[in-house]
Formats: structure tokens, C-alpha cells, sequence
């Protein structure tokens, strides 16, 4: 049976009339691939043949951080559209719970948000809202878990930030999904006034995954910083869209994002700044630089700019490479091995981003997934 | 100590043509022969192409040259049977003549990795961080590099001078028993070269020994070689003592190759 046919059955019990609207409208466009716009690097028309029945429940986390403290799904209810998602409909129609939280004050322990699917060829809908209140502060962890691994799991969630005037988020999104897994992620975030959003992304895995990325930098002074580190082997796809709004004066964005694959790996990053009319001194800058470990793999990277107002700052470029021979050689000559060499440089190419995270234990752990993609490549 | 017999080497052709060097197949060692025994010092002068900087990167192992006849043997073993990393751990040191700028790994992670592997090939065991640290702090202090830069990118924003400077810095940590200096003097100011100097000198005992190979008898008032040598045209043409560096910085190179 087809995903539709099988789906229907499945719709839960609740808001029966908005899921089933939800879920013909998703019927009626259909998984997205290259015939959509933004969806020129990935294809995932062919799901519509695959049977996908809900998952029953979360299995238990790969491994755990003592130093974060879990947050609770609850019910989803009245959710608000989130009309650029793809698969936003698809979302809408099955997505049973989430994370729905207001943060208050300063907090001093991250908070995490741990996403998995449990079995194998099942699925999983997830639909959280964030909020910070004035003045607020916090470090979230939102986690992509590995499942059980052992057959191909498709998620959605959709992830709905507020940060009020002054608050400062530091939001974590690591992904790190087993090699059947596939994953649609929708981040969307509204600053106000001198808020902060500091986003660090790290993607170390799954089959096929979709991440979307909507700022909107709505009043003067706010401000979006992201690092993102895209370390892929196998036969991993990692597809990503970001879209930064600059539509009040005096904003900031920045990015620096490092793309590494290796393997028969494919990574997608399609990062674009518009700058609204009116949006005077925006200043912004996109970098996007790209490591290839094999002649197999493939990184496509598209910054793009487009300004409508004037006395703006904007910058964007993209660069990419392969291993320094130079560099391996030197460090040859010093005693390392040829595979240490490779490592150390690989890991050099993934610093700048592993340096901003906030929580000891999760670098170490992230720079020997950098370290292992050269293992993984020849195994 | 080193033994090496009617060595010929060419530019690779083997690697793809992105990176292959201009001259692919173009042979530029043509029947070397030299020894060096342990505590002797030997300079190695010669015009430009005539083969100096090949002869240290083939010594070290780089997979830009291929050695196509000949033989060199290194503390009694086929040294060109072993990978670049085993000739170091095995006390061979190249001083590069263009030292590499590695943003992202630290002079200190270099510094660290190199001598834990070299330890770890005799079979010692590891320095605790405490006694590493002071180590390397000592040395760095013998060559007048600050202790911040080492956490600094390998040569990472370095001046030439600090590039050189830290090739020895590198060599007094990793105390090597065949030091080959590729035109570490060139470039230098006069402070800097006498750094280099103090290096190598600090370095000179009876169980080492030292190849330099430079453009300029200058280096050679720092460091007194016991031979120098005149390579052209792929060979060693004339062998003397340091009287022979004053010759060709007085005569040039010409009067060798009429010769």
C-alpha cells in the first residue's frame, strides 16, 4: 500500500477534522522533490510508494548529558501553520505532542529536547514552541537522536521560536541519526528587539535529511549568530535551507558554516539573507567553506544575497578543497601517521565551530565523529 | 650514519595532474653519493636547480619525487623503504625551507603528537602534561618564541623569521639524530639566523649529525662544517672543507660547471 493509503488509516484520534484537511492537502502535493523551488538538491518523491505506520513509543537515548535537564513533551494543540515547510502539512496531520515551553529568567542548566523513533519502518511527528520572555537567557539542547537503527524511520518536527525583547538563546541542534533514519527538521524564529539567537548546528548522520531554517529579525538590534558543522560519510544526505530576514534596522547576522563529506556523502546548503526595505545598517555576513574527503561525495553550496535597502553591510562567499597535501606532509615529517595527519587536518577544518560549544563533554564527543569520518570512509 | 649510493630521483608524474608538480618525469638527482658519519656536520651548496631541495625531500620521504636508481641506507636500514613518519620517529628531521601554515591544529597539539609518537617508537613512555609543558616552555625560550603562540596555528600569521624560528624550536623538542636543514637560513635576519645557529649548535654531539643545505657561506660562520659539499647538476661535483664555502662565496658557481 501507498504512503497515502496506509496514512489515512492512522490519523490519531483527536482534531480529526484538522488532521484529515491536513493530510489531503499533503495528499495533494505530494513529498517534495526537485520540481519544487527550494528543492532542487534532494528528492523524496519516491516515499509516497513506502508505508510508514506511527511509531509507539521513544526508545532510550544512545547515550545521556547529566548536565541537561530533559524538557517534557505535552499535547499539541492549536498549532500554528508553518506555511514555507514542505512538509508542514504532513506535520500538522500527525504530530500528537511537543514541547511547549515559556522560559523565564536566566538559566543556568541547559535544557534538552531529544528526538527519536523507535522500530524500523516507522514514523514520527513532533511539534514544539519555544518562547523567552524579556530579558530571558538559556542554552538548548534540541537532539536528533540515533533509534534503534535497525530499518528506516521517517521524522518531522517543526520547531516554533519567540524570543521577546533582550532575550538571548543558545540553541544546540545536533543530529546524529543512524543510517536509515530520515529526518525533516523546520526551525523558525522570531527576534525582537535586541534579542539574540545563537545557533550551533552539528550533523553527523542519517540517510536523508531536510533541515529548514526561517529568521526573522523583526525589530532594531536583534541578533543571529550561527556555526554549523555538517561532518558526513557513508551515504549520509544532509540538505539544508536557511533564510534570514533582516526587517528592522540595525540587525546582525552571521554564519560560518563548515561542510565536510566524505564517503559517498552528499551536503546541501542553500543559505540566503534578504534585507528588507528599510533595514538600514543591517549588517551581515554568510561563510560557507567545504571539505571533500573523497572523490565519491558531493557538496553543493549556494549563498545568496538580496538587498532592498541601502547603507547595508553584507558579505557571502563559499569555498572549497580537499586535504592540504602540503600541510599532511609536514605533519609526516613530524612523526604522525598518514591517517593521524588527515585526522588533525579534517578536525582543523571543523574547529571554528567546535570551539563555540557550550558543553565540554558534547565537543569531545563531537571531535571524535570528525576524527572517525576518515575511518568510516575506508571501512 | 646516512649512506647514500648513486641515488637518482625525478619530479613524480604518478599523482593526479591538479596537484602534480610542474617538470613531472623531469629527473634531477643524477647518481648522488654521500656519507655522513654520526657528530660530523656537512654543508651542501650548490647554484639554483641543481638539486638541494630534492635531495632533503627525498631524504624525508615527500611523494613529489621518486627515487629511481641508487640506494640510501640510515643507521644500517633501507631508509627509502620506510614512510615519511617512520624516517622522523626514527630521529630523522627535515627543516623545510617553506614551513606550512596549518590554521586549527596548534603548535602545541604538533608539538605534543610528533614527540608522543617518537616516544612512543622507543618504546618510552609518554610525558605527563606537567612536565611537557615545562619542556617545551624551555625550549621555546631558547629560540624567542612566546608561549602564546604556541597555542597559536601551526606557522599560523607567523613572519618568515617565526616560521624558522619554530622549525627549530620543533627540532629541539623532538631531538633528532639526522638533522637536514633545507635553506633554513634563507630569509633571515641576522638575530634570527643566530637563533638557528644556537639550535643546531645545541644540538651537535657525537651521536648526531646535521646536513645543511644552503645558498650562502653566511650560515656556515654560525655553524662550522666539518665538509662542504658543491652539488650540481643532479651530483656532488667538489667535496672540501669550509674553506671551500669562502671559495664559492668569492668565485660563484660558474667556474664548477665549465668545469
Amino acid at each position: 500500500m501507498s504512503f497515502f493509503e496506509t496514512s489515512r488509516l492512522a490519523l490519531p484520534a483527536d482534531e480529526q477534522d484538522r488532521r484529515q484537511t491536513a493530510l489531503e492537502q499533503f495528499a495533494a502535493s505530494g513529498f517534495p522533490g526537485p520540481g519544487l523551488e527550494n528543492w532542487h538538491y534532494s528528492d523524496w518523491t519516491a516515499l509516497a510508494e513506502r508505508d510508514f505506520p506511527l511509531a509507539t513509543a521513544a526508545p532510550a537515548p544512545s547515550f545521556t548529558l547529566d548536565t541537561v535537564q530533559p524538557l517534557p513533551l505535552l499535547p499539541v494543540t492549536t498549532p500554528t501553520p508553518c506555511p514555507a515547510f514542505a512538509l508542514d502539512a504532513l506535520n500538522l496531520a500527525f504530530a500528537t505532542e511537543g514541547v511547549d515551553k515559556t522560559l523565564q529568567g536566566q538559566a543556568q542548566r541547559p535544557f534538552a529536547i531529544v528526538q527519536q523513533v523507535a522500530g524500523a519502518q516507522t514514523m514520527r511527528h513532533l511539534r514544539h514552541r519555544l518562547a523567552l520572555d524579556v530579558g530571558a537567557s538559556a542554552t538548548v539542547l534540541l537532539w536528533d537522536a540515533p533509534g534503534t537503527g535497525d530499518g528506516e524511520t521517517l521524522l518531522t518536527a517543526v520547531l516554533q521560536l519567540e524570543l521577546a525583547a533582550g532575550s538571548r538563546l543558545r540553541l544546540i541542534c545536533l543530529q546524529d541519526a543512524d543510517v536509515a533514519a530520515i529526518r525533516a527538521l523546520h526551525l523558525s524564529a522570531i527576534l525582537a528587539a535586541d534579542a539574540q539567537l545563537e545557533l550551533i548546528q552539528l550533523d553527523f548522520g542519517g540517510r536523508r535529511v531536510r533541515q529548514e531554517l526561517d529568521i526573522h529579525l523583526d525589530a532594531p538590534g536583534a541578533v543571529f549568530r550561527q556555526a554549523g558543522l555538517c561532518a558526513l560519510s557513508g551515504r549520509s544526505q544532509v540538505d539544508q535551507r536557511s533564510h534570514v530576514w533582516h526587517s528592522a534596522p540595525g540587525c546582525e547576522s552571521r554564519s560560518d558554516a563548515r561542510l565536510i563529506a566524505a564517503g559517498k556523502a552528499k551536503a546541501v546548503l542553500n543559505a540566503k539573507v534578504q534585507v528588507q526595505p528599510g533595514a538600514a545598517k543591517t549588517d551581515s555576513e554568510t561563510r560557507i567553506a567545504s571539505l571533500l574527503l573523497s572523490a565519491g561525495a558531493e557538496i553543493d553550496a549556494k549563498p545568496e544575497l538580496e538587498i532592498y535597502a541601502d547603507d547595508v553591510k553584507c558579505a557571502h562567499g563559499a569555498s572549497f578543497g580537499q586535504l592540504d597535501e602540503a600541510a599532511a606532509f609536514y605533519l609526516r615529517s613530524r612523526g604522525l601517521s598518514a591517517d593521524e595527519a588527515r585526522q588533525l587536518l579534517t578536525l582543523a577544518f571543523a574547529q571554528s565551530v567546535l570551539d563555540q560549544l557550550p558543553l565540554d563533554g558534547l565537543r569531545a564527543w563531537s571531535e571524535q565523529k570528525v576524527r572517525a569520518l576518515l575511518t568510516e570512509q575506508a571501512a | 650514519m646516512l649512506s647514500i649510493e648513486n641515488l637518482h630521483a625525478e619530479i613524480s608524474s604518478d599523482r593526479d595532474p591538479a596537484s602534480r608538480l610542474a617538470g613531472a618525469g623531469k629527473s634531477i638527482l643524477k647518481g648522488l653519493n654521500l656519507r655522513i658519519q654520526a657528530g660530523e656536520v656537512h654543508a651542501i651548496m650548490g647554484p639554483n636547480g641543481a638539486g638541494k631541495s630534492t635531495l632533503s625531500k627525498v631524504l624525508a620521504g615527500h611523494e613529489d619525487y621518486i627515487v629511481t636508481a641508487g640506494s640510501v641506507s640510515y643507521q644500517g636500514a633501507d631508509l627509502l623503504a620506510l614512510e615519511p613518519e617512520v624516517r622522523a620517529r626514527s630521529g630523522i628531521f627535515l627543516g623545510f625551507q617553506y614551513p606550512v601554515e596549518i590554521p586549527g591544529v596548534s603548535n602545541m597539539t604538533l608539538l605534543k603528537t610528533a614527540l608522543n609518537a617518537k616516544l612512543k617508537h622507543e618504546g618510552k613512555p609518554e610525558l605527563d602534561a606537567g612536565s611537557f609543558l615545562a619542556y617545551v616552555k624551555a625550549k621555546a625560550k631558547q629560540v624567542g618564541i612566546e608561549t602564546k603562540m604556541l597555542q597559536r596555528g601551526v606557522n599560523e600569521g607567523f613572519s618568515g623569521g617565526e616560521k624558522k624560528r619554530n622549525e627549530i624550536l620543533q627540532m629541539l623538542v623532538l631531538e633528532p639524530t639526522l638533522m637536514v636543514l633545507d635553506e633554513t637560513d634563507s630569509g633571515l635576519d641576522i638575530d634570527a639566523l643566530k637563533v638557528v645557529a644556537d639550535g643546531i649548535n645545541a644540538l651537535r654531539s657525537p651521536e648526531r649529525a646535521t646536513l645543511l643545505v644552503t645558498h650562502y657561506q653566511r650560515l656556515l660562520d654560525y655553524v662550522k662544517p666539518d665538509y662542504v659539499h658543491v652539488l650540481a647538476g643532479g651530483r656532488i661535483v667538489k667535496t672540501g672543507g669550509p674553506e671551500l664555502a669562502l671559495e664559492l662565496e668569492e668565485k660563484g658557481y660558474g667556474w664548477l660547471e665549465a668545469a
